[in-house]
């Protein structure tokens, strides 16, 4: 055990020069922080060891493929019981993916899955495990494949260190950021692919956005621009995305032309409904159902506006009118949905208050 | 419906390589889904009922050579996802979510329905089929299905009312949690905020709220659907996505797993804390005792094949939302090791939504 006396003179050193200690102190606060903030994540940490020394790729039998126990699901799926031995696994990635493990989405989500395994078999070693099982799975794309996780992770690790500054972006200038790392760590070219999707539907939603935007120009033209967009976008998937995404689609349009829907004439109006909804790819049995269903809410609307007229006239006469009295309007007014009514009241919330969305409700 | 029960499981040995019947089983139903508090396509920019990538869980691989779709799914299964207002209470957030079902069932020509909902979207969802049973005068929805939803309140939506540490506003601190689409015009904080909290927020500001309320009038009930499970999320550390940033920088942490009828312990949620706020007992928005309705589901990960979804057999049907056991408020049996976001498409996460939300899927199949 050292003297405690020959810290005395370092004490008394410091203790006349109180700058020096403030300034040490401040120094090492700040050595501290810097090396938390610019510290690599465990997944940076064992991306960059797996590049300085790559591993060997591991061999297998292929006939070594054991027996595989199932149990079958309620639904007749198939469920595997215990542990799958590593040649298995290939068996089954090579069964799942192989199809189509040609395309960088596919890539990213098969690498995504093999993660996820690895994860939870070699924590701390899961980056290489990753890519010993990728590599295996599909020889004749192991350096593609490691040049995908090598990308992921390193976007993955990106995307938690900027994510709050990413929230607070708008939502144009977060997508240029997003899009800016994606090109650059995943290349151009295969980034569109891998986000190919969100992509085109990013497009559609500026498209919608005009189309509300756009004054002056009728519904039709509207949406024949909408279909430029959706044949630009899609190209031969186009119809099936439509179809795919029929009412989400109807819904976007009717709040993009609301506007224009609510200038028309009641018969103008009939007309540009089924006109939108035709262009959506709704057939003749869809339209007429339609018909039917926009004829009960133009009339929910017409007995909702009455009743608040009602209602109104009840409060004047009566100050403010008794929930006996106001329960009887409802009842008359809208019968087994009286109490939903009186809820939504309760709440503050009048449904027929506002304008009716043409279309939408 | 088709009834199968477990004992019918059977165990068969086969030889390697085999066919993996990869893809879920089509639902006799089309599957609607709704989301949480703020807008789908706002959710801090990323697609909310999607992968990481953008790609909508409900869209199956159904063209030649298609890639950028839910493999995992049935080539025919048919689902749609609402779009209704971010911040509002769920009555006007419900009416909504039941004109854009009703719609979509006119549009397919359908009769039946399933609906699935994360956070508010599973309050939403309740009002929704009760709306459309007084509609139709029958009953529409055959499988309702909550995930992480706030059945009986979110202390977080209180501490965000109260101004607690690390809160300086309603608005902002939801705009931290959720995006930007707060600010939009038409939305109203305050209202979803107090439609979260278990009782009535404020007995001056001329309006009743708050989740009991609402559990009275929205029921579980077998008049406005066939089947209610629900989906129970919790997570520990701070390993929870950044968003939910009163956990991640240590300003509030629920103790979400003690027993009480009512709000005991005034947090905003019904039940009561245990006395430790560190256990798996919340994920960052909800506690667990908040979130069970109908019967609890237990999500069964499966190494390279389907995962599966089965009835937790321990918690029983909690019909009653304002009064569930003491045992449904306080179990952690068959909880999710997620945060409140990772079940849905907000990176970065390492959750397979494509293949839970098929799971779901597959599962909804056997019931509708």
């Amino acid at each position: 055990m050292p003297d405690p006396n020959i810290f005395f003179p370092l004490m008394q050193f410091f203790k006349n020069k109180p700058w020096l200690t403030g300034i040490l102190i401040g120094a090492s606060l700040g050595l501290i922080i810097y090396w938390l903030l610019g510290r690599e994540s465990d997944a940076m940490r064992q991306l960059k060891a797996l590049e300085r020394a790559p591993r060997i790729v591991r061999t297998y039998e292929e006939s070594a493929v054991e027996k595989i126990r199932y149990e079958l699901t309620e639904t007749g799926n198939k469920r595997i019981v215990g542990e799958l031995t590593f040649e298995q696994k290939l068996a089954l990635l090579r069964e799942k993916w192989g199809k189509h493990i040609g395309k960088p989405y596919v890539q990213i989500k098969m690498l995504e899955e093999v993660i996820n395994i690895c994860m939870k078999e070699r924590p701390n070693d899961w980056v290489a495990c990753a890519n010993e099982l990728a590599g295996a799975a599909f020889p004749g794309l192991a350096d593609k494949l490691f040049g995908q996780l090598s990308s992921l992770v390193r976007y993955n690790d990106w995307l938690g260190r900027n994510k709050d500054k990413l929230d607070k972006m708008s939502r144009k200038d977060r997508q240029k950021m997003l899009n800016d790392m994606r090109n650059q760590l995943f290349g151009e070219e295969n980034a569109k692919e891998v986000w190919a999707n969100e992509l085109r539907v990013e497009a559609l939603r500026n498209t919608l956005d005009d189309m509300k935007e756009a004054k002056g120009k009728d519904i039709a033209t509207k949406l024949s621009y909408l279909k430029n967009t959706l044949n630009e976008t899609f190209g031969d998937q186009a119809k099936a995305y439509v179809e795919r995404h029929q009412q989400e689609l109807t819904n976007s349009v009717m709040t993009a032309v609301q506007e224009d829907l609510k200038a028309l004439t009641p018969t103008q109006q009939k007309h540009a409904l089924r006109s939108i909804r035709s262009e959506m790819g709704m057939d003749n049995a869809a339209l007429e159902r339609w018909d039917t269903l926009d004829a009960e809410r133009q009339n929910r609307w017409t007995n909702g506006k009455t009743y608040l007229t009602e209602r109104e006239k009840l409060m004047a006469t009566q100050g403010a009118a008794s929930d006996a009295a106001l329960g009887e309007l409802r009842r008359k007014f809208f019968g087994a949905e009286a109490d939903a009514i009186a809820t939504e009241e309760a709440e503050g919330f009048f449904r027929y208050k506002g304008e009716q969305r043409i279309g939408l409700e | 419906m088709r009834k199968l029960s477990t004992l019918s499981l059977l165990v068969l040995a086969l030889v390697a390589p085999a066919m993996l019947s990869a893809a879920a089983q089509k639902t006799t139903y089309p599957v609607v889904f709704a989301h949480g508090m703020a807008g789908f396509d706002d959710l801090l920019g990323y697609s909310y009922w999607g992968d990481d990538y953008g790609v909508f869980v409900g869209d199956p691989c159904d063209e030649f050579l298609e890639v950028t779709c839910n493999g995992n799914i049935n080539s025919g299964q048919k689902a749609f996802q609402t779009q209704t207002y971010a911040f509002q209470s769920s009555e006007v957030r419900g009416l909504d979510v039941a004109n854009q079902v009703e719609a979509y069932m006119t549009s397919q020509g359908v009769s039946y329905i399933n609906l699935v909902g994360h956070s508010q979207g599973g309050l939403d969802i309740r009002k929704a089929a009760k709306v459309l049973y007084q509609r139709k005068g029958r009953q529409v929805v055959k499988v309702l299905i909550s995930i992480s939803s706030p059945h009986r309140g979110s202390p977080v939506a209180k501490y965000i009312l109260d101004l607690g540490p690390g809160v300086s506003s309603v608005v902002s601190a939801l705009a931290t949690i959720y995006g930007n689409s707060v600010y939009r015009s038409g939305n109203d904080a305050f209202a979803g905020a107090k439609q979260l909290v278990y009782n009535d927020y404020s007995a001056t500001d001329g309006i009743s709220t708050g989740a009991k309320l609402f559990n009275t009038n929205n029921p579980v009930s077998a008049t406005y659907a066939a089947y209610y499970g629900s989906f129970v999320t919790a997570q520990t550390g701070v390993s929870v996505n950044p968003a939910l940033f009163l956990l991640r920088n240590g300003f509030f942490n629920i103790d979400g797993n003690g027993y009480c009828v009512d709000d005991c312990d005034n947090d905003g949620a019904a039940g009561a804390g245990n006395g430790t706020r560190t256990d798996l007992d919340d994920d960052g928005l909800v506690g667990i005792n908040s979130q069970q309705m109908g019967y609890r589901l237990k999500h069964n990960g499966c190494t390279l094949c389907l995962d599966y979804i089965t009835q937790d057999s321990t918690t029983g049907n909690v019909t009653n939302l304002n009064a569930p056991t003491s045992l449904q408020m306080t179990s952690a049996s068959s909880v999710i090791n997620q945060d409140h976001l990772d079940v849905v498409g907000v990176p970065p996460d390492t959750f397979d939504e494509m293949e839970f939300y098929a799971a779901i899927i597959d599962f909804i199949a056997v019931k509708d």
